[in-house]
């Protein structure tokens, strides 16, 4: 669905995408990751068509997004810092896109002022930060757009608010088959919504997988005992007699070697994203840790 | 599936057409307002006499709203949320442009269009005057919408897009001020012509800058006059409204469709920027990197001759110091500007500013030996058609010119100027100004002014003989004696005025026999230099009115050794007495 082929960007003498490669496959939640500075806002400026890459392409099923209006507007992007005219009301902004995107759901527009109860005639400049971030979904969702990009998109917003807004995308993605693209530094929200991770930094991509790929591959084994030899073990802690080990490998295959072994105690338990994501790049020189919130 | 997008957005059209409503409102009610008060003014004549007050200005008011329509059109492009916003939209680089383009020219076609369809028919004064301010001013916008569009495409702020319209606008000017303010001086006697470098900015050209000032404005040779206390405008009432209107133009149409044009292709400049341009430059001050250093040669010599200037006027005597330090300030500030930072001190920085400072000190070493032979330039005879002489250049009013074209008086004024040359470095003492125009026999002028001739040199005894011959004291050729004396209408000594009527008892030719008899003798040489020590006896003046409209004016300082205008004064019944000394003009 969209694509970025070894994208690189500088900005002056700063390396700001490094030959970034990733995938957002059609239909899923992507959820991109990673701290402050590490190109996510860069990539998706590029995705959306904004930015002309120094070299690499980006495409949208094998069509490039750059200043091609005819993948542009099957995309809603709803940007980390939100835009409005200066004075101009919600009506006002509907009227413009409308006017842009063909397939505006008037109607739906309509259904969300009893969603968001923002006040139509109003103008935007004068709303609370999270006041425009929900204003922005009112508009981009209802340009029913094929793919949504959006690039910390809860930021500003009560945890209510979260909630709403979140179940709103995936009522979306249910209904209409929506790709979304979710960018954030923070894993855990992500961790209930996404199907797809990408985690970069340093404007590279350092690893990119589906969500229960990782789930699948990867657990937590509590022993009071003696593991098994042929697991491979990511990360190991003891509190007393209890182990805590880290071993790659699904849960079936985990508890028949262990079990096997007659331990005194064990229990396989799923990984949150936090911690896949540590182990498994705790291996390969990354301080995870520190990259992830 | 296919956008609503293409060439032109109707969207973004209405958008702009909204929400700047209140500029191009405000706009209208300006030129509604001008319109009709010129309208308002009675005949067709009338109104295009008038409208030389007028019609100068539109190119400044339209220099001022192209800038701000472009801004408020193309301003989204400095501010990164709006720019990455609207650019995220359906809708390519083209279409923006051309879509805020047509808006901006909307903002002034529909205005100019609907005064000159309300106005016209509304003040009775028909279409002539109207249409020709509209083509005329339309065609001014689209210029300075040219340049304003160029100047956006290669900045990132509103600051940038200010310094750079300015400069885009007024370069040549620029240009003169620094060359005039830095090499002028140290060339001497040389003149840099301000003409070439006002016809080089349209905007000074089309607003009439350089008719705006000084005392020669407007004049142009015709019989037909408007008479009043302020310049005039001066045109033969056989002149169609079309020829008046292109007087009144400061610029002709030719010029006016050169700028149009060239407006035109600003734009086009313009749009290949735009393609290129990175969206992520919003913010910064250039937005084109390879614009980075001729802006910083730009605005460090800018700074550079401010400073000089700063200290010529306040006369430090250390403009060459003053000059230094400028360019350092402005080459740093000039990078701080466009790296947004303070931090602009690496020694690599070094290498630019040297750089510049070399090739100021080269060019300043190349200016004062004269490398090219400007300074010592004196053209042969055999190249001079004619010599226009004065005393000084600065107040035609007081110091008559004489034009030579007789070989030997152009030969005697070659060898005055050659004089002036060697003897540059001369000492202190008396000195007289000479001001000469050389019209060449290929119709070109070269013009030259030194105001340090001592009058005790060889140059400032020849130049005696020519400042005190009567044509060149009075203005008048002696077979013009009868007619300026039959029409003097005021004529003052001292304390007495006399009018026409009282004239009448007065023989005004015979005073003026007098006046250039005191000339022949060497008297009446009017410059103070000539005069040391000589006592002045009063002050004359004449005011003439020709019949034909013409009006002159004669004043002349009478000294003590002027015995034949004195005897004349004496015996007319005038009370001469003797004043105290005029000094004379030291250098």
């Amino acid at each position: 669905m969209l694509e970025m082929k070894n994208v690189t960007k500088t900005f002056g003498a700063f390396k700001a995408l490094d030959n970034l490669t990733m995938t957002v496959p059609r239909g899923t939640v992507y959820g991109l990751v990673g701290p402050n500075g590490a190109g996510k806002s860069t990539a998706i400026r590029h995705l959306t068509g904004i930015y002309r890459p120094d070299c690499g392409e980006i495409t949208m099923e094998g069509s490039p997004i750059y200043e091609n209006p005819e993948q542009k507007v099957r995309i809603g992007y709803i940007p980390d810092e939100i835009f409005y005219f200066p004075s101009a009301t919600l009506e006002d902004m509907r009227k413009f896109y409308a006017g842009l995107y063909p397939k505006f759901d008037q109607e739906l527009f309509d259904r969300l002022y009893g969603v968001f109860n923002l006040p139509p005639k109003s103008p935007i400049r004068r709303f609370s930060k999270g006041m425009q971030k929900q204003a922005a979904f009112h508009l981009a969702i209802c340009c029913r757009p094929e793919v949504l990009i959006l690039d910390e998109p809860v930021d500003g917003l009560d945890p209510v608010m979260r909630r709403q807004v979140m179940s709103l995308i995936l009522s979306d993605v249910a209904e209409h088959g929506t790709t979304v693209l979710i960018s954030s530094h923070n894993l855990r929200e992500l961790e209930d919504v996404c199907d797809y991770v990408g985690i970069m930094d340093q404007g590279r991509m350092l690893l990119e997988r589906s969500l229960a790929d990782m789930q699948g591959a990867t657990h937590k084994l509590q022993m009071v005992g003696d593991l098994p030899e042929d697991l491979e073990v990511l990360h190991q802690s003891s509190s007393g007699r209890l182990n805590t080990y880290i071993l790659r490998g699904t849960a079936q295959e985990i508890a028949d070697k262990v079990g096997a072994a007659n331990p005194v105690y064990y229990d396989v338990l799923p990984l949150s994203l936090e911690e896949i994501f540590i182990y498994e790049l705790g291996g390969v020189n990354y301080e995870v840790k520190n990259i992830i919130l | 599936m296919k956008s609503r997008t293409s060439f032109c957005n109707g969207t973004v059209f209405k958008k702009n057409l909204t929400r700047f409503a209140p500029v191009w409102v405000a706009y209208t009610i300006l030129i509604l307002l001008y319109m009709t008060t010129i309208l308002s003014l009675g005949s067709e004549y009338r109104i295009a006499i008038n409208a030389v007050d007028v019609i100068p200005y539109m190119a400044v008011i339209n220099l001022l709203y192209a800038f701000a329509v472009t801004v408020m059109l193309f301003g989204d492009l400095f501010n990164a949320r709006m720019c990455n916003a609207l650019h995220a939209m359906p809708l390519t680089r083209e279409c923006w442009f051309w879509t805020n383009l047509l808006s901006a020219l909307v903002f002034s076609l529909v205005p100019n269009l609907a005064v000159t369809i309300i106005a016209a028919p509304l003040m009775g004064q028909g279409w002539t005057i109207p249409l020709y301010w509209f083509a005329a001013s339309f065609m001014q916008y689209v210029f300075f919408l040219g340049t304003a569009v160029f100047s956006v495409m290669l900045v990132g702020n509103r600051f940038a897009m200010l310094a750079v319209y300015v400069l885009v606008n007024f370069l040549s000017i620029l240009a003169y001020w620094f060359a005039a303010t830095l090499y002028e001086p140290q060339m001497y006697g040389v003149l840099f012509s301000d003409n070439i470098y006002i016809l080089l900015s349209p905007c000074a050209q089309m607003a009439c800058f350089h008719q705006m000032v000084g005392t020669s404005m407007y004049a142009w040779e015709a019989p037909a006059t408007e008479a009043g206390n302020g310049p005039q405008v001066v045109f033969s009432t056989m002149a169609s409204t079309g020829e008046r209107f292109e007087i009144l133009l400061g610029a002709g149409w030719g010029y006016h469709a050169i700028c149009l044009g060239l407006g035109i292709a600003l734009i086009f400049v313009a749009l290949a920027l735009y393609r290129k341009r990175e969206l992520e430059s919003a913010g910064d001050f250039i937005a084109i990197k390879a614009v980075e250093p001729v802006f910083l040669v730009l605005f460090t010599l800018g700074v550079g001759a401010f400073f000089q200037l700063f200290a010529e006027m306040f006369g430090t005597g250390m403009q060459m110091l003053f000059l230094a330090v400028g360019l350092v300030v402005g080459y740093y500030a000039g990078r701080m500007l466009m790296k947004r930072t303070t931090r602009v001190f690496q020694p690599k920085a070094l290498i630019g500013l040297a750089a510049i400072g070399l090739v100021m000190v080269i060019s300043f070493g190349l200016v004062k030996v004269d490398a090219f032979g400007i300074v010592r330039h004196v053209p042969e005879l055999d190249e001079i058609a004619s010599v226009t002489v004065n005393g000084n250049r600065y107040v035609a009013f007081n110091s008559r010119v004489i034009e030579l074209t007789d070989k030997d008086q152009i030969e005697d004024i070659r060898s005055v100027h050659l004089d002036v040359i060697d003897n540059r470095e001369h000492e202190y003492g008396l000195a007289t100004g000479f001001h000469v125009i050389y019209t060449l026999t290929d119709g070109t002028t070269l013009e030259r002014y030194y105001d340090d001739v001592l009058v005790d040199s060889y140059g400032g005894a020849r130049l005696k003989e020519y400042y005190s011959a009567p044509e060149f004291v009075m203005g008048l050729e002696k077979s013009e004696y009868d007619v300026f004396a039959e029409h003097v209408n005021y004529f003052w000594y001292e304390n007495t005025n006399l009018d026409e009527t009282e004239l009448k008892d007065y023989d005004m030719l015979a005073l003026l026999e007098a006046i250039a008899a005191d000339c022949e003798a060497g008297v009446m040489i009017q410059d103070y230099s000539f005069q040391d020590g000589v006592v002045r006896a009063g002050y004359l003046e004449f005011q003439v009115e020709y019949p034909d409209g013409r009006s002159d004016y004669l004043s002349l300082n009478v000294y003590e050794t002027c015995t034949n205008t004195l005897l004349w004064l004496e015996e007319n019944g005038f009370d001469v007495e003797l004043g105290s000394i005029i000094g004379g003009y030291y250098n």
